[in-house]
């Protein structure tokens, strides 16, 4: 049997699958198996093996460390202060909490890797309180979902992480890539709530700026704000690793948390690191089964197949660009940003370096599609979260997410067309 | 029923596990960095080991915890008035339950093969501990698994409800 069959094969048994409800990551490993028995060389022990050295790779480490940062920054009320930061600053404009929603984001998104913690510790506050003071529920929840995909992109993020991980690309110029995308995001969502904010009336939350506020709480907030500088400064400086960087954002936390501003008790810390203990082997674990599925690509040689035909087709790298985003897209909607670049990343980087695309062009460009993947039903995870937190359905809120999804698609059209902005920093790790 | 209370104390007892092991992990990596840049700790290479082993432990045993609980990522694209037609969600439930099955079966018996064959017979590079002792976490997994899975038909029998969540 070719090569081209044998992962036809598989990729159906994993989408039907997936269709029928089995969870991704054990799909992910039950589709393997034909493909590991037909080869007399293979046994489906590769499949374990696989798993173990992708296991092996330290960086990977980083998930669970930055998951529990954010985590106890979450349950130490940290985002609280920045909130009342937010407020301080952007509260007067009309639309204020719509703002505060976006700046908190930022702020969250330096300080955290995960997108899901961003649209639940805000969300949780937020939309209570925007609903409170009558913004629409559409807007409200299109808002924070949107403004949680920063999370991922501004560094520090696990996506990135994940990323380098699977594709040997390096991380910390990865961290640096995601930094002014990141920042252009949240100012076009900005955008889109000072046109919205006219055109449907939303209400200011305070009179004028007090500059008296803004002083206490940046003081307030201090030890938390400092955060990103600690992390990226680290990793950029050369002085720690990324795994590192996430085990002192972890101490950070519980230093702030505990000691400076005493919101957070030893059993809270327990009781998080028990979650987080959980939900990142859940996430390791897909990435395991998730390696195995690229690793049978790998040994049939399916990758230069797609190379092959693609060659055929156009050697432009800004239609292959557009080719991967698309694909990005569709994987976006159905599957957690994890497991989809495992899959789909080794598949197209062959492809674009093949037709010339810089590595790190390419993932800042996946990274930002995939941050809309967390936006897209039916399996958006911000989406969904902030739409059970308003307790909504996921689909009322389309019409506003729309929105903020056309403009995020412009950001990565802009990507792609002048890489040499958004490479200038990550340029700067590599001299 | 005694089953089902061993099954749930089993859990919580890996659950605690789990917290003990990523307790472990994070104080490694931070003697790694305090080793590097505090002049009198040296620098301690087992660290790195430590880490890599504690996470593979911690993987196989959450991944199956996380079964029983039903957290891992599923993705609901059927629409609903198919999935509250009990004989369409009495199929989803038995492809899940073969999928759990396999999966199971894999692990115990390839899992076996891959640790008296590939791992027994290795030591690790700088705590020289038998490999064995990192990979046993593996057939355990698909013991687990296929334990958890036996508790929840007994669940089902019984008709206690557990709710799927996802987060």
């Amino acid at each position: 049997m070719s090569g081209g069959t044998i992962g036809i094969i598989t990729f159906a048994i994993l989408v039907s699958l997936v269709f029928l409800r089995v969870p991704v990551a054990f799909a992910l490993a039950i589709a393997t198996i034909p493909a590991l028995l037909i080869d007399e060389k293979l046994t489906p022990c590769i499949l374990i093996n696989r798993m173990s050295v992708q296991y092996m790779s330290v960086i990977l480490t980083a998930i669970p460390f930055f998951i529990l940062a954010a985590r106890i920054m979450n349950r130490s009320k940290i985002t609280d202060k920045l909130v009342r930061l937010s407020l301080s600053m952007v509260g007067s404009l009309r639309g204020g909490l719509g703002y505060v929603n976006i700046l908190v984001s930022m702020f969250f998104a330096g300080m955290s890797g995960s997108s899901n913690a961003d649209a639940a510790g805000i969300g949780s506050i937020l939309i209570p309180a925007m609903l409170k003071q009558k913004y629409d529920v559409n807007y409200t929840v299109a808002v924070t979902a949107c403004s949680a995909v920063m999370g991922c992109i501004i560094p520090p993020s696990i996506m990135a992480v994940v990323w380098g991980a699977t594709l040997n690309v390096s991380v910390g110029g990865l961290f640096l890539a995601g930094i002014l995308p990141g920042i252009l995001i949240g100012l076009s969502q900005m955008l889109i709530t000072y046109i919205l904010a006219r055109k449907r009336n939303y209400p200011k939350y305070s009179e004028k700026i007090s500059f008296v506020e803004i002083a206490i709480s940046i003081k307030d907030a201090f030890w938390a704000l400092l955060t990103p500088f600690i992390l990226v400064g680290g990793i950029i400086g050369g002085i720690v690793t990324p795994t590192e960087a996430s085990a002192i954002a972890v101490s950070y936390s519980i230093i702030v948390g505990a000691f400076i501003y005493r919101t957070l008790s030893f059993k809270d810390i327990v009781e998080e690191i028990m979650v987080t203990a959980k939900l990142s082997a859940i996430i390791l674990f897909s990435i395991g089964t998730a390696s195995i599925y690229a690793w049978v690509f790998a040994y049939y040689n399916i990758p230069s197949y797609l190379v092959n035909s693609v060659e055929g087709i156009t050697d432009n790298p800004i239609v292959v660009l557009l080719i991967s985003t698309f694909f990005f897209l569709i994987a976006g909607m159905f599957l957690d940003a994890v497991p989809a670049i495992i899959i789909i990343a080794p598949l197209l980087q062959p492809i674009a370096v093949a037709v010339g695309i810089d590595t790190m062009h390419f993932a800042i460009v996946c990274s930002v599609v995939l941050g809309i993947g967390l936006i897209t039903p039916p399996y958006g995870l911000t989406l969904l979260i902030s739409s059970k937190i308003a307790k909504i359905n996921c689909m009322q809120a389309m019409k506003d997410v729309g929105l903020f999804f056309i403009l995020m698609l412009v950001i990565v059209i802009i990507i792609i067309l002048f890489p040499d902005i958004f490479l200038f920093l990550p340029n700067l790790l590599k001299k | 029923m005694k089953f089902l209370a061993f099954v749930n104390f089993y859990c919580r007892l890996i659950q605690k596990l789990m917290t003990v092991i990523l307790t472990i992990m994070f104080v490694s990596t931070l003697i790694m960095i305090s080793g590097r840049y505090i002049p009198f700790i040296p620098p301690f290479f087992w660290t790195i080991e430590v880490v890599r082993f504690g996470m593979i432990w911690m993987i196989f045993l959450g991944a199956a915890v996380a079964l029983r609980e039903r957290e891992h990522f599923f993705v609901d694209i059927m629409p609903v008035k198919y999935g509250k037609n009990k004989n369409i969600s009495g199929i989803l439930y038995i492809v899940y339950a073969a999928v759990i099955l396999i999966f199971s079966y894999i692990y115990i018996v390839y899992g076996v093969i891959y640790f008296k064959d590939w791992c027994l017979v290795q030591h690790s590079e700088i705590l020289q501990i038998n490999m064995g002792f990192i990979f046993f976490s593996v057939p355990l997994c698909g013991v687990n698994s296929f334990l958890f899975f036996v508790a929840e038909l007994v669940e089902k029998k019984l008709g206690i409800e557990r709710k799927e969540v996802q987060e």
